[in-house]
């Protein structure tokens, strides 16, 4: 005993001895090396906002000398880069970043920041004081509707909500008790701190953390942490992808029991970005020296409820402890051992549920109070009250040592399964569009349901129980607890476990040349994990929301933190120029308009396309193509004449070996489906006697076509076509059902749908002397990534009698940020459409039977 | 009034029953991160303020339930002492 004791005294006397100027520098060096490593994986691999992968390395850079400044010089640094973090942010638009734009924005942001700060520290009554916030935070509330400031401040409110909703009640709770006026570098950088400008979503931290954990370690212990913490959310993130890309389904999708627990799994999976985006965060502040403590720390591994509660955000729940539940179960003390801890969960709970939609509020510009926020809060709220009073009954399972029981072991596991399949489907619900969608899920329940959802629950629990076994062995390791006074060759072991091999493995896997050595199926993988795109579900989400703002699944989720477009940014639905017809078209374009939306100069001619005027009567000299497709083919974010179509029309009018002028006509709409070209080619497009019918698919068209067709027969459109009313009928479709449970029971019709669509286009085509061309135009984001779909699509549209030409690849390896309109909008720019034109004649000139190649002329 | 070496062995000995049973006494010293290790958390630290108010007889305040002040066995002695 007096040995180790002696040991243990010599251990910390060399830990607090300072270390010589060498070992100091070896050991940044180290620091050093990590941090690149982990920044070059995360920027490889794109993750989130382009501001913060711009801004990653000049971090990294700030790391640097923020550590070899003294140390009172330290805390007004971070400050100042977090300012200028602010500025930037603000300050960065389509055209890069502009200076005065920044400034116009962040002085009323810093102005009214310093304002909320200054009335914490008013020298009157605490009452009085917490009223004044009150009716300040009110005010901005009331402005944050856009209505006192005219929208100009559009771009400043999330900013500062994310800096001071939440971190505002707990400063002027904080700051009451404290003895000391804390230093003003202090309270800005806790305000402002520099990840939270590129991350909103992270409004939560203790003030009592935050300034208790500045270098209160070794400096090297903390940004070891933080590093590895950093590498974890990096790993979380690419995580994040696989569930993204290849497991997220929607609601509509879900078609069978397999299905379904796709659905309900990867919906409480798709956390990982969350819990990424907070690794990397949590990580950020470390390297700067904050010694927060660790979040989102193995929360699908939970053992209990209130396991899970203090697991998933520690920083929420502190919050919730501090302000709600600490107040009211230490009011009710003595009156029982349960009724204070009950109550008070039902406070902090009562709290969540509503501060969660004023956090929407605030980010989004709207409440949002659903019957799914309300079910899922209560339902957890309820579980986590009952496992607390048990808690407090029965005791809970708590050790000072790391030693491994295989009682407790086996219970943990059983009560990680019980969490982890509970906690699924409470997501699942939270996530879905509405609780009548969610339930009527349930009708696809069956034995492989089951079959699978046991397989799940066995693959959780073996991952719990090696988490469990080898945490002694792991010791430190994995929550970047390196020993003090860790010598060199002791850091560098930790350090290559946990950074350098996972994170130069992710590097590497990202690499193009690896692409060119995998098959086929690995390289789809691969480079999905490199997409910031969205998926084939959110690109039809992204469709309908820009169309019609309707069946967005994942926007359920406050934690969705998508790219937002401006507030001035009109939907093509909400554009002036959009008219309902009544038939089968749903909407067409008004005739003979001109507007500017979105800075883009957008005209009709007199037939309602958008193209420049063309005779009703084809003149003799004249080879007309009508086009047919969706917004793309329209021209969404391009200017007039600037469409692919206008564009071969242009530069290709005199191509034909025959001497005909090509007229290549316009037919496109936004958000048109195969029912919808079926519709157009009848009342419009045949009328102007085509030569060609050209027909422009994208991915996504066999599922447009079912979300189309069941808001057609949902405002009861008389359906011309049989095979229409027919499926009408088998899928058991009436008025009183909802769009998407129509969209449901309409799944298994997809590609009947489709098929039918396109071979009553031949057919129209073709009685019309018209020759029937189908081309698959693949949209920027989704590239080669989605191949099934298409595959599918072009077999059906050779089925039907079209000639079909895959223009899959015609981006190549171009950025898609080059190639769209926007980061929000992923239609394709002016340039992209050139490319497409290039693509769409080399296509044309490439089968004779289009009647553009010399080859033609000879037949 | 009983010595804070009294308060602390109190202390001590209601964590060690109420909250770590089976544990060694040892392992559990003046140091030991209580609420930071989750040994205490606020269904926990709630009846142990409880028994410490009743045990000898003072009264806290809700926001002295934190880790600034409950870290620690040496923490709580030197919180629950300066009440008496």
């Amino acid at each position: 005993m007096a040995g180790k004791l002696a040991q243990a005294k010599a251990a910390a006397a060399k830990a607090a001895a300072p270390k010589p100027l060498s070992e100091q520098l070896l050991e940044m060096s180290l620091v050093v090396a990590q941090l690149a490593v982990v920044i070059a994986a995360a920027t490889r691999y794109r993750f989130e906002s382009p501001a913060f992968q711009k801004s990653l390395p000049w971090i990294g850079v700030a790391v640097v000398a923020h550590h070899f400044l003294p140390q009172r010089y330290r805390m007004p640094f971070f400050t100042t880069i977090s300012m200028v973090s602010v500025v930037y942010v603000l300050g960065i638009g389509p055209a890069g970043f502009d200076i005065a734009s920044a400034l116009k924005q962040a002085a009323p942001l810093i102005g009214m920041g310093l304002f909320l700060i200054a009335l914490c520290h008013l020298p009157i009554a605490y009452g009085v004081r917490v009223a004044l916030l009150f009716a300040t935070g009110g005010f901005f509330m009331y402005a944050r509707g856009g209505t006192v400031f005219d929208g100009a401040l559009a771009s400043v409110w999330p900013l500062l909500a994310a800096f001071f909703m939440f971190r505002l009640v707990i400063y002027a709770y904080d700051i009451q008790h404290e003895k000391k006026r804390p230093p003003i570098a202090q309270t800005l950088a806790y305000f402002f701190m520099l990840p939270n400008a590129f991350f909103p979503f992270f409004p939560v931290v203790d003030w009592k953390n935050f300034g208790r954990g500045y270098y209160n370690d070794d400096a090297l212990r903390i940004y070891q942490r933080g590093l590895q913490w950093m590498a974890r959310g990096v790993m979380h993130l690419v995580f994040y992808r696989i569930v993204y890309y290849h497991f997220y389904i929607d609601t509509a999708q879900v078609a069978d029991g397999a299905s379904l627990l796709k659905y309900i799994v990867a919906n409480y999976a798709m956390y990982l970005r969350v819990s990424g985006q907070f690794h990397m965060i949590v990580g950020l502040l470390l390297l700067f020296g904050f010694n927060l403590p660790a979040t989102n720390n193995h929360y699908f591994l939970a053992e209990s409820f209130t396991d899970y509660w203090r697991r998933v955000n520690i920083y929420w729940k502190d919050f919730m402890v501090k302000i709600f539940y600490t107040p009211v179960a230490f009011r009710l003390r003595g009156r029982g051992a349960i009724l204070p801890v009950v109550l008070g969960s039902a406070a902090a709970f009562v709290a969540t549920w509503f501060l969660h939609a004023y956090q929407s509020y605030w980010l989004r510009g709207g409440m949002h109070f659903s019957a799914q926020d309300s079910i899922f809060w209560t339902i957890l709220g309820v579980l986590v009250m009952v496992n607390a009073a048990w808690e407090v009954r029965k005791g809970r399972r708590r050790s000072l040592s790391k030693k491994v029981d295989w009682r407790d072991t086996v219970s943990s596991t059983l009560g990680t399964m019980v969490v982890f399949a509970t906690m699924s489907l409470l997501w699942s619900l939270w996530s879905s569009p509405g609780v009548s969608e969610w339930l009527a899920m349930w009708q696809h329940v069956d034995a492989t349901f089951f079959g699978y959802a046991v397989l799940t629950l066995l693959i959780v629990g073996a991952v719990k129980v090696t988490v469990t076994v080898t945490a002694p062995w792991r010791g430190g390791l994995i929550y970047g607890n390196t020993p003090k006074g860790a010598n060199i060759r002791q850091l560098a072991t930790v350090a290559v476990i946990t950074v350098f091999i996972p994170m130069t493995l992710i590097y590497v896997l990202g690499d193009q040349r690896v692409h060119r050595r995998v098959d086929a199926k690995t390289k789809f993988i691969l480079k999905s994990l490199k997409s910031n795109q969205p998926n084939t579900s959110n690109l039809r989400s992204m469709e309908r929301g820009y169309y019609e703002n309707l069946f967005d699944a994942s926007s359920s989720n406050f934690l969705d933190s998508g790219i937002q477009a401006p507030p001035d940014w009109v939907d093509f639905p909400d554009m002036p120029l959009v008219e309902l017809t009544g038939d089968g078209r749903y909407w067409t374009l008004t005739a003979s308009r001109s507007e500017v939306i979105n800075g883009y100069d957008f005209s009709t001619n007199a037939f309602g396309m958008r193209d420049k005027e063309y005779t009703l009567e084809k003149p003799d000299d004249v080879y007309r193509v009508a086009m047919l497709g969706s917004s793309h083919l329209m021209g969404w974010g391009v200017n007039d004449g600037e469409t692919f179509g206008a564009i071969i029309e242009e530069r290709h009018a005199n191509e034909r070996p025959d001497g005909k002028r090509i007229e290549m006509l316009n037919f496109g709409v936004g958000g048109y489906s195969p029912v919808c070209q079926l519709a157009v080619l009848r009342e419009k497009a045949l009328e102007m006697k085509p030569d060609a019918i050209y027909y422009i698919a994208h991915a996504v068209d066999g599922a447009l076509a079912i979300e189309r067709f069941a808001r057609l027969v949902q405002h009861q459109i008389p359906l011309e076509d049989p095979f229409l009313n027919d499926i009408v009928e088998r899928a058991g479709l009436t008025t009183s059902m909802s769009q998407l449970a129509m969209q449901r029971e309409l799944l298994p019709f997809a590609e009947e749908l489709v098929l039918g669509s396109y071979k009553k286009i031949v057919e129209l085509a073709s009685d019309a002397g018209a020759l029937p061309v189908w081309i698959y135009m693949p949209r920027v984001p989704e590239r080669d990534l989605h191949r099934e779909p298409i595959e599918k699509l072009i077999a059906a549209a050779k089925e039907a009698g079209f000639i079909t030409f895959d223009l899959s690849g015609l981006f190549g390896d171009t950025e898609v940020d080059d190639m769209v309109m926007s980061q929000w909008d992923m239609h394709p720019n002016a340039p992209g459409h050139a490319m497409m034109a290039d693509a769409t004649i080399e296509a044309m000139r490439s089968d004779p039977r289009l009647g553009f190649s010399k080859e033609s002329e000879a037949r | 009034m009983p010595s804070p070496e009294d308060v602390k062995a109190t202390i001590k000995t209601y964590i060690l029953e109420e909250f770590l049973p089976g544990e060694d006494p040892d392992e559990l010293t003046d140091s030991v991160e209580l609420m930071t290790m989750g040994i205490l958390d606020s269904i926990s630290v709630m009846q142990l303020v409880s028994f410490v108010e009743e045990k000898f007889d003072c009264s806290f305040d809700a926001h002295e339930l934190s880790v600034d002040h409950m870290n620690t066995l040496e923490d709580i002695t030197k919180l629950v002492t300066s009440k008496l």
